[in-house]
C-alpha cells in the first residue's frame, strides 16, 4: 500500500527541518502508535503499534531505523515489526522530502506499507481500509503539527 | 493460558450412549477419530466448506471439524460407521454402490450422511431440493453426475 | 488445526452469562453455533481463555409473533428460519434468504444473533433486515435497549453492542398486505460478494420502494438515490427507469477489490441484482436463469 502527502509550507526548509527529524513527534501523529522511545538519536527508535478491528487485535512492537538523512533535504526511515500472536508483520518505508518553494518549502511524504501474515491473508481488504483511514488521520494530525512551527 | 480440566462428555453415538473425558478445546472430529477410533469421518478443508467431515447431530448435518465435542452433549450423533445396520447397507449406501457414485471415496461418508439427512427431512425431494441440500458437499473426482443419479433414484 | 486450550462455561440463564462476561472481560467470548469464532480461533487470529456457551439459555431461543412484530430469539439457527412456518408465511423473503446462507451445515449450526454480532461484512441477513425495518434487542445486566439493524452494524466486524451486552432477540415488523420483499445475492465462495434487498409497497394505487445493498461494504447501505428514482413508478413502467437508475446507484457504492471480486465486478453485480430484486418485489419478475 502506498500513501502520499504533499504540503506547501510558509517557512523555509531550514526552519521546518527540526520537525522532520523529531521522529517522536512524527510518530506521535500516527494513530495507534504508542510507547515511542529514542534509542539512538536520529538512528534507532522503538514503538508499539496497536490496532483493533472489532474483536481482532494487533500489537506490533516495531523497530524504527533512520536509514539516511541529509539536512535540510530528506529523511528516509524504515519501521518493521511482528505481532506475536497472529504472526502479522508490518514493514513501512517512509520518505520525507523538503524542497525550497518560493520563500517557503514544499513537503513531500511517501509511505509504503506492507502487511503480511495470517490476519492479512484472511482480511487484506479490511486492513487496507483501516490503513487508509489511519493515513488520513495521520495527515490531519501532522498538518496540525506543522502549523505550530 | 489456564489449564483445561477434563470434562465428562456424554452423548448417543450410532445408537449407543457413550461417555468420554475430554478437554474443552477438543473438536468433535478429533474425539470421533482419535478418542473413539472412528476413522470414517474425514478432515479435508478444515474450514467447514467441503463437507467431508459431515456427521449428523439430532438428524441434521454438522461440520465436525468446526464443532466443539462439548456441543453434542446429550445429542444423538450419527457417523458413517452407524449408517449400515446389521451388516446391511442402508438404502442410501446401496444407491451409491448401484450407481457407482464414488471414486476415491473421500467425500463419500459426508455425501451419504448428508443424503441420509435429506431424506429424513423430505422423503420426496425435487431435483432443485437435492442440489440445494447437497451443495455444501464437495467431490473432486466424480463431477457429481453419478452422485445425483444415486440420490435421485431414492426420491 | 486444533484449538488452543480454554475454559468452557455453560450458563443456563442470562444473568449468569452477564456475570461471566463481567468477570472475564475481554478474555471471554460468548458463542452459539461457533461457525465464525471457532474458525478464527483455529486460524489463530483470535484467542480467548474462556468461551461462554449461550445455547442453554432457553429465553434466547424461539420464534413468536407479538402483535405486528415477529420476535426471533438470538439463538435461532438459519436452518430453523428457512423452514419455520411462521417465517415462511409472514416474511417469505427472509425464509428464502436464510435458506440460501452458506451450506446446510452452517445453516444448522449458525444463529442469526451470532451472525449479526460477528458482523462479518460478507453476510446476507443485514441488508434484508435493514430493508424490513428490523431491530435488535441488546441487554446488559442492568439495561435493555433496541437498535435498528441498520444502525447496529457500524463496519467490518464492528457493532454498537457494548462489551457488557448480549443480543437477545431480533424483531421484524410483519410486512403488510401490500408489501413485498425480495433479496438477491451472489458469491463464488461460501459468502456473498454483493446482496441487494428490495421492497415494494403498493397502497391505494401508489407505489413506494425500499432498497439496500449488503456485503459490498462494511455495513448495509441504503440505496436512497435508487429509491428516489423509483418512488411512484408503477410496476408495469419499472423497466423504463430501473436499468439506468440501477447502474447509477451501483456506481455510488463503495467497493473494494478482494477475494470475492474486483470493485467494478461487485458494482456490476449490484446493478444486476437491483433490477432483479426490485422487479420481483414489484411483482414483475425479470426473466432469469435459475441460479442460487
Amino acid at each position: 500500500m502506498d500513501f502520499r502527502m504533499e504540503a506547501e509550507l510558509p517557512d523555509a526548509p531550514a526552519k521546518v527541518w527540526p520537525v522532520m527529524v523529531d521522529i517522536g513527534r512524527i510518530a506521535g501523529c500516527i494513530p495507534g502508535l504508542e510507547k515511542i522511545e529514542e534509542n539512538e538519536k536520529l538512528k534507532r527508535y522503538s514503538a508499539v503499534m496497536k490496532q483493533k478491528i472489532g474483536p481482532f487485535k494487533l500489537e506490533v512492537p516495531a523497530e524504527i531505523t533512520v536509514e539516511e538523512h541529509q539536512e535540510p533535504d530528506f529523511v528516509r526511515a524504515r519501521a518493521f515489526g511482528k505481532d506475536k500472536f497472529t504472526g502479522t508483520t508490518m514493514d513501512v518505508v517512509l520518505n520525507v522530502r523538503l524542497a525550497p518553494s518560493g520563500s517557503g518549502s514544499r513537503l513531500d511524504i511517501e509511505a509504503t506499507l506492507q502487511v503480511a501474515g495470517r490476519l492479512a491473508s484472511l482480511g487484506y481488504s479490511v486492513i487496507k481500509k483501516k490503513a487508509e483511514e489511519n493515513f488520513v488521520e495521520f495527515e490531519n494530525r501532522f498538518r496540525g503539527q506543522l502549523e505550530l512551527i | 493460558m489456564p489449564e483445561s480440566d477434563l470434562i465428562e462428555l456424554s452423548f448417543r453415538l450410532n445408537g449407543k450412549v457413550v461417555s468420554v473425558a475430554i478437554a474443552a478445546n477438543e473438536l468433535l472430529i478429533d474425539v470421533l477419530r482419535n478418542r473413539l477410533d472412528l476413522k470414517g469421518t474425514k478432515r479435508s478443508c478444515d474450514v467447514e466448506v467441503c463437507g467431508a467431515c459431515t456427521v449428523l447431530a439430532d438428524g441434521l448435518p454438522v461440520s465436525s471439524c468446526t464443532t466443539l465435542a462439548l456441543d453434542v452433549e446429550g445429542k444423538s450423533v450419527l457417523t458413517i460407521e452407524g449408517v449400515a445396520s446389521g451388516g446391511e447397507l442402508s438404502r442410501v449406501q446401496q444407491a451409491f454402490v448401484d450407481h457407482g457414485a464414488l471414486q476415491c471415496g473421500f467425500c463419500t461418508p459426508g455425501m451419504v450422511l448428508a443424503t441420509t439427512a435429506l431424506f429424513e427431512l423430505n422423503p420426496a425431494p425435487s431435483e432443485a431440493d437435492i442440489r440445494h441440500f447437497l451443495r455444501g458437499n464437495i467431490c473432486r473426482c466424480t463431477g457429481y453426475i453419478k452422485i445425483l443419479e444415486a440420490v435421485r433414484s431414492l426420491a | 488445526m486444533l484449538l488452543p486450550p480454554f475454559q468452557h462455561h455453560r450458563p443456563s440463564e442470562l444473568a449468569a452469562a452477564h456475570e461471566l462476561m463481567a468477570r472475564f472481560g475481554d478474555e471471554a467470548a460468548a458463542y452459539a453455533g461457533g461457525t465464525e469464532i471457532l474458525l478464527a480461533m483455529k486460524a489463530r487470529v483470535l484467542r480467548y481463555a474462556h468461551l461462554i456457551d449461550l445455547k442453554y439459555i432457553i429465553s434466547l431461543d424461539g420464534i413468536r409473533q407479538d402483535g405486528g412484530v415477529i420476535v426471533i430469539g438470538a439463538l435461532t439457527s438459519h436452518f430453523r428460519l428457512a423452514t419455520d412456518p411462521l417465517i415462511k408465511r409472514l416474511v417469505p423473503a427472509y425464509a428464502a434468504l436464510s435458506d440460501g446462507i452458506a451450506n446446510i451445515r452452517v445453516r444448522v449450526a449458525g444463529t442469526l444473533g451470532g451472525n449479526l454480532c460477528f458482523a462479518e461484512p460478507h453476510a446476507d441477513p443485514p441488508a434484508l433486515l435493514a430493508a424490513l425495518g428490523a431491530s435488535v434487542t441488546l441487554r446488559s445486566a442492568e439495561t435493555t435497549r433496541t437498535v435498528p439493524v441498520a444502525a447496529f452494524i457500524e463496519g467490518e466486524f464492528t457493532t454498537v453492542r457494548r462489551d457488557d451486552e448480549l443480543l437477545t432477540e431480533i424483531r421484524i415488523p410483519i410486512p403488510g398486505a401490500g408489501e413485498r420483499f425480495c433479496y438477491r445475492s451472489f458469491g463464488h465462495l461460501e459468502r456473498p460478494a454483493v446482496g441487494i434487498a428490495a421492497g415494494c409497497t403498493a397502497h391505494d394505487g401508489s407505489f413506494r420502494y425500499r432498497a439496500w445493498a449488503g456485503a459490498i461494504a462494511g455495513r448495509p447501505i441504503r440505496l436512497d438515490t435508487l429509491e428516489a428514482a423509483l418512488n411512484g413508478v408503477p410496476p408495469a413502467e419499472l423497466m423504463d427507469v430501473l436499468p439506468k437508475a440501477s447502474v447509477e446507484a451501483a456506481a455510488t457504492l463503495p467497493a473494494q477489490d478482494d477475494l470475492h471480486g474486483s470493485a467494478d465486478y461487485k458494482q456490476h453485480l449490484a446493478a444486476v441484482f437491483m433490477r432483479r430484486a426490485v422487479a420481483e418485489a414489484a411483482g414483475v419478475p425479470i426473466e432469469e436463469r435459475a441460479d442460487a
